[in-house]
């Protein structure tokens, strides 16, 4: 330091101004906080809120799938009992013994109790000469004669085989054991049953890719407002206002795009309409922000991209299938983690200065905590070729606060989520399965 | 606690060691901030920058020297890395067509109170008023403003002068004004 250049009126603004103090608000604080390694301090209500919704997403997902595995066919007494039946009866003809064994009830263990079935008395139609009423010509006894309008032909046909079917419930009847009623007619399920086809294995596993880029919902633009934080207080970014000192701040608008992603997936089959899914998702966020140039001041303009990839796991039902398209449900998590991302600032003089310069800079972010998000969906889907099927989803998702600077709205590089948690999304794409 | 204490526990994390430490340098560090951008929102974001450079960097204090001029060095370089690109600071005044002003009465800027005479420093063009701020009161040399600024000895000696013409016209002029209202 030069002392001799110092005068008297600087011993005073030194001594005036070195040690002045200015009021803080508690928001700085919280802000700092928010940026020290260990994270920002999250309020109670929304931890809290957060490892609700986990909690639920957990308990639904294994009750889903305990359920699921949990689920077995119970075939019907009634057709138990008649292949047991029928069982004995080819054991029996094959050792050349009555097929029809004499069963004592009072043996068994378990008394086979008659099934209740609907019981439909089958009236055996009149044929030929039999005239149905159905239009009434005239009112005298004379014109009662009624007009059959080719029904004749039509009854005969059904009275053949409904006395056909008559015959087969008889024998049926007479097999069914502890049936004394040898004309009470039963069901055609009362039959033996046939010998059960060999079921195919399920098919388990699936693998699929998706894609999906339109996503829609409110607006995402902010209004704009104060801005420094955005891009000034970057180092490699500066705002200079030298000529209009006393006006306030230029403001920024901010743009956050909406979110592009698409996926990879395998899917596991737990039965005909239940599955669960999980693979591999990527997303890329971008925003951009400026500054609303002044009066002899500068503009600074910032592009933020992040490429996130994440693993979500979701349970989906099918509700529904028709004519090839299938219609179903999903509810899951994803964990997304921030591999790579940059933010580019430009640094624009005002054109109305005569100097006008370029200064662009860029660096490298990058959000180390993960971020995780709950969604549910409902979409359709629709084979085009064998291994390929088209696809629209809609759905909702809500991303949970991680205490990281990019979920806060005021930092300097605030994402998309940080201002919309909750969303709402329509994907289209095209999925490969195997 | 004492401050070898806290500033212990602040290098282990300790979040309310952090926080007390903030509220015990806050305001006057925020002041620094002041002096060298003219909106308080701006100098709120150079408030959190410092102190958060501050927290991470707690492990390069040795103890030499006093707490509060480590942190002081910090909150003015991370002001002048927020104005480190300004093309401002590389014009160069023409002292030739600089009027000369009469110097200030010191007791009319006794008489100022510290606020009114932070007013005058924001008042100035930001090139000045960063150039002012280092030489006299952080106490900077030319040469030193030079390297720190990446501008010319001569240039940061001009803008120096050009800034305490600038103040000494409007302390006269707030003198006059208050002459008049007498």
């Amino acid at each position: 330091m030069n002392d001799k250049e110092r005068d008297s009126i600087d011993d005073l603004f030194r001594s005036k101004l070195y040690d002045f103090e200015a009021e803080t608000v508690d928001s700085n604080w919280e802000a700092i906080a928010g940026r020290l390694p260990g994270g920002r301090s999250i309020p109670f209500y929304r931890k809290a809120g957060a490892w609700t919704a986990a909690a639920v997403a957990a308990i639904l997902l294994t009750i889903s799938t305990l359920f699921m595995f949990d689920t077995e066919e119970v075939p019907p007494q009634i057709a138990q009992e008649i292949e047991r039946q029928t069982e004995e009866v080819k054991a029996r003809m094959e050792q050349g013994i009555d097929a029809i064994p004499e069963t004592d009830y009072t043996t068994q263990s378990k008394p086979v109790t008659q099934p209740v079935l609907a019981k439909h008395k089958i009236e055996k139609r009149k044929t030929e000469n039999k005239t149905r009423e159905i239009f009434p010509v005239g009112k005298s006894d004379e014109d009662q004669e009624l007009k059959t309008i080719g029904v004749s032909d039509d009854e005969r046909k059904v009275s053949e085989a409904t006395s056909e079917v008559d015959k087969q419930r008889e024998e049926v009847a007479s097999k069914s054991p502890g049936n004394k009623e040898e004309n009470t007619p039963t069901l055609l399920a009362d039959a033996a049953t046939r010998p059960a086809e060999k079921e195919k294995a399920p098919r388990r596993w699936g693998f699929g890719m998706g894609a999906g880029g339109v996503s829609v919902g409110a607006s995402n633009s902010v209004p704009s407002y104060m801005v420094s934080t955005m891009g000034l207080r970057s180092e490699d970014l500066i705002f200079l206002n030298a000529a209009s000192k006393d006006k306030p701040l230029p403001k920024t608008d901010i743009d956050h795009k909406k979110p592009i992603s698409f996926g990879l997936g395998v899917s596991y089959y737990l039965n005909d309409r239940w599955s669960l899914q999980s693979g591999l998702n990527y997303s890329y966020l971008s925003s951009n922000w400026n500054t609303t140039p002044v009066e002899g001041g500068y503009q600074v303009k910032v592009k933020q991209q992040l490429h996130m990839v994440g693993i979500p796991l979701s349970v989906t039902y099918k509700i529904a299938e028709w004519n090839r398209f299938m219609v179903y449900a999903s509810a899951g998590v994803l964990a997304e983690l921030n591999v790579a991302g940059t933010q580019k600032g430009e640094l624009v003089r005002d054109v109305n200065s005569q100097n006008v310069t370029w200064d662009d800079s860029k660096k490298s972010i990058r959000m180390k905590e993960p971020l995780l998000s709950v969604n549910a969906r409902a979409g359709v889907s629709y084979p085009i070729l064998r291994f390929l099927s088209a696809y629209g989803e809609v759905g909702a998702g809500y991303h949970f606060d991680n205490g990281s600077s990019f979920m806060n709205e005021k930092s300097d590089n605030p994402i998309i989520y940080s201002e919309k948690p909750f969303n709402l999304s329509v994907q289209l794409g095209f999925r490969l399965g195997f | 606690m004492d401050e070898k204490q806290l500033i212990e526990s602040c290098r282990k994390g300790n979040r309310r060691a952090q926080k007390e430490l903030y509220e015990t340098y806050s305001r006057k560090m925020l002041g620094v901030c002041l002096r060298y951008v003219s909106d308080r929102e701006t100098a709120r974001d150079l408030l959190q920058d410092g102190f958060v450079k501050v927290f991470t960097s707690l492990e390069s204090y040795t103890g030499a020297g006093s707490f509060e001029g480590w942190m002081r060095k910090i909150f003015v370089n991370n002001a002048l890395e927020y104005l480190r690109r300004s093309d401002v600071l590389r014009e160069s005044t023409d002292l030739d067509n600089t009027a000369e002003l009469a110097s200030a009465d010191n007791t009319v800027i006794s008489a100022m109170t510290a606020g009114e005479l932070m007013q005058l420093v924001h008042e100035l063009p930001v090139g000045f008023r960063t150039v002012f701020n280092l030489f006299a009161i952080e106490g900077y040399s030319h040469k030193e403003i030079g390297d720190t600024l990446g501008i010319t000895e001569s240039t940061s000696r001009s803008q120096y002068t050009r800034a305490k013409q600038i103040l000494q016209r409007k302390i006269n002029e707030l003198f006059e004004t208050n002459v008049h209202e007498r």
